[in-house]
Formats: C-alpha cells, sequence, structure tokens
C-alpha cells in the first residue's frame, strides 16, 4: 500500500513538474496568438521565418488571425511556404504562398489569395458591387446568375495597377465571367471585368 | 484746252459705247454648284481661324472629395504656336452636369500668365467643396483662353477650344450602414420566408427611413417572345420597419415573402429604404432582390429498363455539378435556407419494389489554379487553389435478376441531376 502512495506522489509530482514546465497544461497563449503553426518539420531557421511571415500575412483591418499554419517544402534549392490565415467566426481563410531565400534571408510572396473577411464588410461590398450599372446589366442578361459572388481582399500592390494603392475587395461571379473591384470605404466600385 | 477736254469727253463716250456690250456680256449667270462632301477636308475647316494653339495636360482630372474638404491639380500649358499667348483660366460651367458646379469652388494660380512660343506654364487648380455642398457628380470646364469653337448656330454654351475637363465626385461616408444590402434566395412556390435588414446608424442623429418596394431594380430576362413576367407581383413581399433609426442604434426591417402556390421563374425587385440623409445617394440606399422560385415536385421521375441478365444494378444519381445551389452547398456560400440536395430511389420489378443499399456519397468538384479567365486583380493568385464548382452524387445497388425494371428518382434541393444505370456481369 506505502508502494502505491509512494508511486502516485511520485507521479503527481511529475505531473505537476510537467504543467509548470508547459509540457503538458502549459501551451503559451501568448505565443500561439502571434506565433505561427507549423505542419510537419519546421525548417531551419524556422524562428526567423515565423517572424518575416507575420509581417507580410496581415489579415483584413481591425481583424487578428485566430491561427496561422504553414507547411514548408524544399524545391529546387528554394523554400517555398504554404501560409494559412483563419479568423475568428468565418469559415472563409486568407492563403499566401511564399519563397524564402535562406542565403539572402528574404521572404519573398509569390500569391495570395484571401477571402477571411468579416461577414458584415463582405456583405457590403457585394451590395456595393450589385449597385454599379454595369455590374446590374450583365446579372440581369440570364435567370440565375446572380448566384453568390466570392470575395476576395485585394492588396495595394495589386490594386495599385488598377486604381489606387490601397486594399480593395474583389467580388466575382465566376460562373458568368464577372468581377466588381470595390472600394468599401469610398463606397464604390473602381473597375469591372466581364470576362474580356 | 477746251479742245483738248472735247477729245477727251468724245473718247470716253466712244469707249463707253463699246463697253457696255462687252461688260453686259460677262455679268455671271447663277447655276446649281454641286459640292462633293468627300472634297471638303475638316482640317481644313478652320486653316484661316484665328486662335491661340495651346496644348493642355491633363486634359481632364477626376476628384472625389468630401463636403469642407479640398483637392488641387497641376496642369501644364504648353504653347504650340509662334506668338506669345496670354492664357487667363476661368471655369466655364457646363450645364448638362448632374449637378451644378459652382464657380466661387475654383482657385486657379497664376491668375494669368503670358506664355512665350514652345515654352510650358503650369496652371494649380484647387478645388474647394463647401460643407453645405450637395453629395453626387459635378462636372465643369477649364478654360485658357477665350478661342471657341465656331457653330453656324447659337449654342446654350461656348465650347472653348483651350480647355480641360474637371469631373468632381462629392461624397461623403454614408451615415448609416447597410449590413443586409441585398436578398438573393431560392425559395418554394406555396411557402412564406422573412428577412431581416439590418440599419447601423452610426452618426450622432437620428435618421428617417421609409422602406418600399423599388422599381430600379426591375429586370427580367429577354427571350424569343419579349420579356419574361416576374414570379411573382410585389404584393408578395410585406415590409415593416421603424420610421427611425436612432443615433448610435441599429434598426431591423423585416421583409415577409409569401410565394404563391403558382409561382414560377424568378423576381428581381429591389427596396428603397429612403434614407433621409444627405450621405446617402439614390443607389446607396437600395437593397437589391433576387428570388428564385423553386418546385420541389412530389412526384418521383422514372425511367424503365430491362436487364437480359441476372446479377447487381447500380444506380449513380448526381445533382448538377454547375448547378448554383449545388456550388452554394458545398462552398459554404450565403444562400439564406440552404439545404443540402438528397434523391429518394426506388426501384421496382415484376416481383415489387427492390430493396436498395446506398453504396456511397461522392462529392464532386471543379479546381482552377486561377491560370486563366479570372478578373485581373485577382491574377496574384495564380497557384493557389480554387474551388469552381461541386455536385453530389448518390450510388446505390441492389441485386437483380433479368427483366424489366422501373426506377423513379424524387429529387430535394437538386434542380437538375443525371442517373447512370449499370448492370450485366462484370468483366
Amino acid at each position: 500500500m506505502k508502494k502505491i502512495i509512494d508511486l502516485c506522489a511520485v507521479l503527481l509530482f511529475i505531473v505537476l513538474i510537467a504543467s509548470i514546465s508547459g509540457c503538458v497544461v502549459g501551451t503559451d497563449d501568448e505565443a500561439l496568438e502571434n506565433g505561427v503553426a507549423w505542419i510537419g518539420t519546421p525548417p531551419a531557421d524556422s524562428v526567423a521565418i515565423e517572424k518575416k511571415i507575420i509581417q507580410q500575412a496581415i489579415p483584413y483591418t481591425g481583424t487578428k488571425y485566430e491561427n496561422i499554419t504553414v507547411s514548408a517544402l524544399q524545391n529546387n534549392g528554394k523554400l517555398r511556404l504554404h501560409v494559412s490565415g483563419v479568423l475568428a467566426n468565418t469559415m472563409r481563410i486568407d492563403l499566401y504562398d511564399f519563397t524564402y531565400n535562406y542565403d539572402k534571408k528574404e521572404l519573398t510572396r509569390v500569391s495570395y489569395l484571401l477571402e477571411a473577411i468579416p461577414e458584415s464588410v463582405r456583405g457590403e461590398a457585394i451590395g456595393i458591387a450589385m449597385q454599379d450599372e454595369q455590374v446590374r446589366n450583365v446579372l440581369s442578361a440570364g435567370m440565375g446568375a446572380y448566384g453568390n459572388p466570392s470575395v476576395k481582399r485585394i492588396l495595394p500592390e495589386t490594386a495599385e495597377k488598377f486604381y489606387e494603392p490601397k486594399t480593395l475587395l474583389s467580388v466575382t461571379w465566376k460562373h458568368i465571367s464577372l468581377s466588381a473591384l470595390v472600394d468599401v470605404d469610398a463606397g464604390q466600385v473602381v473597375d469591372v471585368w466581364s470576362g474580356n | 484746252m477746251n479742245k483738248h477736254i472735247t477729245k477727251i469727253v468724245l473718247g470716253l463716250l466712244i469707249m463707253s459705247i463699246i463697253a457696255v456690250p462687252n461688260a453686259a456680256a460677262e455679268v455671271p449667270v447663277p447655276e446649281l454648284i454641286m459640292i462633293d462632301e468627300g472634297m471638303i477636308d475638316p482640317d481644313s475647316m478652320y486653316m484661316d481661324m484665328d486662335f491661340a494653339r495651346l496644348q493642355i495636360n491633363p486634359g481632364y482630372s477626376n476628384m472625389q472629395i468630401k463636403p469642407g474638404n479640398s483637392d488641387e491639380v497641376t496642369v501644364t500649358v504648353t504653347n504650340k504656336d509662334n506668338e506669345t499667348i496670354t492664357a487667363a483660366p476661368f471655369v466655364s460651367v457646363v450645364t448638362y452636369s448632374d449637378n451644378l458646379f459652382e464657380k466661387s469652388w475654383v482657385t486657379i494660380t497664376p491668375v494669368s500668365a503670358d506664355i512665350a512660343p514652345d515654352t510650358k506654364q503650369e496652371f494649380l487648380i484647387e478645388v474647394n467643396i463647401p460643407q453645405d455642398a450637395d453629395i453626387g457628380h459635378y462636372s465643369t470646364s477649364i478654360a485658357f483662353t477665350d478661342d471657341v469653337m465656331p457653330t453656324p448656330y447659337p449654342t446654350p454654351y461656348p465650347d472653348y477650344l483651350n480647355s480641360m475637363h474637371l469631373s468632381v465626385d462629392v461624397w461623403t461616408p454614408p451615415n448609416i450602414r447597410i449590413q443586409t444590402p441585398f436578398l438573393h434566395d431560392r425559395v418554394k412556390s406555396g411557402e412564406n420566408y422573412d428577412y431581416k435588414i439590418k440599419l447601423e446608424n452610426i452618426a450622432d442623429k437620428d435618421i428617417s427611413i421609409n422602406p418600399e418596394i423599388s422599381d430600379n431594380n426591375r429586370m427580367y430576362d429577354f427571350g424569343p417572345f419579349g420579356s419574361m413576367s416576374p414570379a411573382f407581383e410585389d404584393d408578395a413581399i410585406t415590409i415593416t420597419a421603424p420610421s427611425v433609426v436612432k443615433a448610435g442604434e441599429t434598426a431591423i426591417i423585416n421583409v415577409h415573402l409569401e410565394v404563391p402556390d403558382d409561382s414560377k421563374g424568378s423576381y428581381s425587385g429591389g427596396i428603397d429604404l429612403n434614407i433621409d440623409d444627405p450621405s446617402i445617394r439614390e443607389w446607396d440606399g437600395q437593397v437589391q432582390m433576387n428570388f428564385e422560385v423553386w418546385i420541389q415536385p412530389t412526384e418521383p421521375y422514372t425511367k424503365t429498363f430491362t436487364t437480359r441478365t441476372d446479377g447487381p444494378v447500380t444506380i449513380e444519381i448526381s445533382s448538377n455539378p454547375f448547378s448554383e445551389y449545388a456550388y452554394a452547398m458545398w462552398m459554404g456560400a450565403d444562400t439564406q435556407n440552404q439545404e443540402e440536395p438528397s434523391f429518394d430511389v426506388t426501384l421496382e420489378n415484376e416481383s415489387g419494389e427492390v430493396k436498395m443499399t446506398l453504396v456511397k456519397t461522392t462529392c464532386t468538384g471543379k479546381v482552377s489554379l486561377g491560370m486563366s479567365n479570372f478578373p485581373p486583380w485577382e491574377s496574384d493568385s495564380t497557384g493557389i487553389y480554387q474551388d469552381l464548382s461541386a455536385s453530389y452524387t448518390e450510388e446505390y445497388s441492389a441485386s437483380g435478376a433479368a427483366g424489366d425494371w422501373t426506377l423513379g428518382i424524387l429529387p430535394d434541393n437538386a434542380d437538375m441531376f443525371s442517373y447512370t444505370i449499370t448492370f450485366g456481369p462484370g468483366e
């Protein structure tokens, strides 16, 4: 009986120590909130890469990613990184593709597809798009053309080529090749694409 | 002396007598002259006109200014003439603009400048919009000389040759946020639906509203025999709303739809919220509506077929892969009354109904890497997977013998489906 009590005491002590050290219970909330989770084994310099990812993978204004996951793959001497950021209360995610140059210690964004947008903003963007005369004309051309559009965040670097260097939203009815570039702040459509 | 004068007078008399017939013979006879239009050179029409030749850059400028704010543009005027020209810019208000631009809103510096041949002069055009200006689009011209385009008839306003066009959008952030700017749904005939439109007043004052059905989104498809009738009339929709959205609060407008039993097709319309606030322009205060009436069949589709050998019968049924509904269903889009497609399947032979086993359910998707046919501003998503469409498939199996069969399929929430019947011995 005494052996069992001793064994329990030892186990309790181990669990206590492990808890304090964060091995079992102590997942660092702060680190999770501001850091990233790697899928698989993190690559070399993962801490430095994480910092650079956080600098470039920025969620929609006024929101915060609930979690960021990263998968890495070495390809032709380059490190390719696939990053996904998830907002709270939305099923949609932001996706980024980066490459990391170990020699220059540079993280280069290759592609992005950003759909983690608050529902209220998403609805507002669709509403603005549907009020545009050109969009209305195309939508009215056929039954069922209304459909449910995708709404994607367009970063200022891209938006500059079409309007101004500011965050815009692209409202797209892919099945009828129609898209409106929306400036939500100004409440207006700044460009329309209809497959041409 | 008198003798000389007499000779001169006599000479003139003789000359006049000889000249009269010749002069009479040279009087031009009016005749019809045909003008060949092709001979008129537009470039030479105003060759003899005397006007200052200035090059103005930019020739067009657009500004978006809030009331009480200002914006400016620098215009470079180049003298392309061979003499010094005095440019004294002024505002020439155009009458065809949505709103009348006020001359007093513009300040141009310098007021005047002498520009030597082949030299440039910059003018700063500053536009100041007063606090009480109406929201909307304004258009005007800035003329740098008073040379006008000649017209054979009077015009309501002069067309200045050396001018630029200035377009100004006076806007302000809306005081009311329409959190539900559109209603889009697939509805069933004979059923009732309730929708809520949320309006958030972000101003520090109460704002009146008076929502009512609007004709502004009245668009229907055009077929070979003219436009199609809407699925139902406006009176199928009932709107109840408060008359005021209080400062800092959110109001809810209730939209009740009773879809008539006999309705089919689609309904496009709008709700004009009639928001009494200058920050809301005409189209900003609209909620677009689009309803597609879905008729749920009550009788199954039937297909008869004959098998010549004993063996299992496999039935595969798929929803339309390009169906908007299927897309919305699988992509988690915002169809408000979202329900999964499904199929009620029966199989009968001479002995009666045969028990069928659902073997598997399949979701099939179409994925793009964004390489083509995407809007140019989405080109930076190239290389990332994007879902385009999805379909839902159910596969059933039944053991059977040779004979006649009847397959029955009753779809639910699927506006189009396909089926595959497989039977016979396998290899």
